[in-house]
């Protein structure tokens, strides 16, 4: 995994040369999975802890929204999975167009892989949500109104922990598509540059739509 | 007939959702949450059809997103089942232990609905796996009309569920 950090191209050419392990791949994804479902459990507890809190003070059932924001939290989780198999589908792709690399399913395999960069940092972050402390926020009035939860959400927009954690979160996403590029280096044999080139790309284009979302 | 495949993930989804569904109700259970009923009223409906016109278009882009998710090889179906299965729960066990009455107006169209998007999402891993067989593994892909026809067959249970539901809501307002 240390190879994968400093040497990255040099790491999936050694696993290019065994038979390739599904399990050590899926391991990847699924890690990442299992950690963000922690640490955003965490976050949104700690975020929503104080607007439930004055929901229950009010006499209203939190059930409902409980319910939603564990769903949310699920949600999370899917991301890294859905990301490995949204990026494999894509490479895979424009390998069958453009290079007709022997052997395209070890694409799956590699961009699995390069998951495991993110393990570091999703542990740091079960740390960091453990650590927060959301914003001082209580409602104006006895009942919750609509300027209340825009004053909440700019609070989180502004918090100096969201911003760095999201800062952090969006140079290891560039990272890991960097790794999806070197990965697919060594798969297909396109130059270093142009791999990069086309998954940082990828990078831009899902950025963009999760931003316009 | 049914190949094999489509089968097998029908049966895999369905084990994924009942699995969350008794996760989120277990968690329920373990947080003893309640509701009032009484207290939280859905929004006045315009009537039965624009009740389930609205239901409808909300119905169908989760099932653009399945099946948009088929080029993730089927994923987006999965996840869609875990979590919706996993809120389903939990909100049937508060219901239940709150006022199980009301669990009349829930169920029928839920039932439809999750019948639905089981079989959106299965149809669309067996697609996604088609793609895979096909790119990546350079193998003569198997049928994929079952697939096509499960995915048409969800969509219209799906209007159905709306149906449903927008009569249970009619029913529930009185």
């Amino acid at each position: 995994v240390l190879s994968l950090v400093f040497a990255p191209v040099a790491f999936f050419q050694t696993r290019l040369r065994r038979p390739a392990s599904w399990r050590l791949a899926l391991g990847g994804p699924l890690g990442c999975g299992a950690l963000a479902l922690v640490s955003h459990a965490v976050f949104s507890a700690r975020i929503t802890g104080p607007l439930f809190d004055s929901l229950a003070a009010m006499g209203m059932s939190t059930a409902f929204a409980t319910s939603m924001r564990y769903m949310g939290v699920l949600n999370v989780a899917f991301v890294y999975v859905l990301v490995w198999l949204a990026t494999s589908a894509f490479l895979i792709a424009f390998d069958v167009l453009f290079q007709q690399s022997p052997h395209p399913a070890r694409i799956i395999e590699t961009s699995a892989l390069a998951f495991y960069s993110q393990l570091p940092w999703l542990t740091a972050l079960i740390g960091v949500s453990l650590a927060f402390e959301p914003p001082p926020w209580a409602p104006a009035a006895g009942q919750i109104s609509a300027s209340d939860l825009e004053r909440l959400k700019r609070l989180l927009e502004q918090d100096q922990v969201l911003i760095v954690v999201r800062t952090l979160n969006g140079c290891f996403a560039a990272w890991l598509y960097g790794l999806f590029g070197a990965g697919y280096h060594v798969v297909a044999g396109l130059p270093l540059g142009k791999s990069l080139a086309l998954t940082m790309s990828m990078f831009g284009v899902f950025h963009l739509l999760s931003a316009l979302a | 007939m049914t190949p094999r495949l489509l089968r097998r993930l029908i049966v895999a989804n369905s084990a994924v959702l009942l699995a969350a569904a008794l996760c989120g109700a277990s968690l329920s259970t373990i947080e003893q949450h309640r509701v009032r009923l009484d207290v939280v009223q859905p929004s006045p409906s315009a009537g039965v059809v624009a009740s389930a016109r609205a239901i409808v278009v909300e119905n169908g882009r989760v099932w653009l997103a399945i099946g948009g998710g088929a080029l993730a090889f089927g994923a987006v179906g999965a996840a869609v089942i875990a979590t919706n299965g996993f809120r389903f729960g939990m909100d049937v066990a508060t219901v239940t232990r709150s006022d199980p009455g009301q669990l009349r107006f829930l169920l029928p169209h839920s039932a439809l609905e999750f019948a639905a998007l089981t079989l959106a999402a299965s149809a669309c891993q067996c697609l996604g796996w088609r793609i895979l067989e096909l790119l990546a593994f350079a193998r003569r892909p198997g049928p994929i009309l079952p697939s096509l026809l499960a995915l048409a067959a969800s969509a219209g249970l799906g209007v159905v569920a709306a149906v449903v539901e927008a009569v249970s809501q009619a029913a529930r307002l009185g």
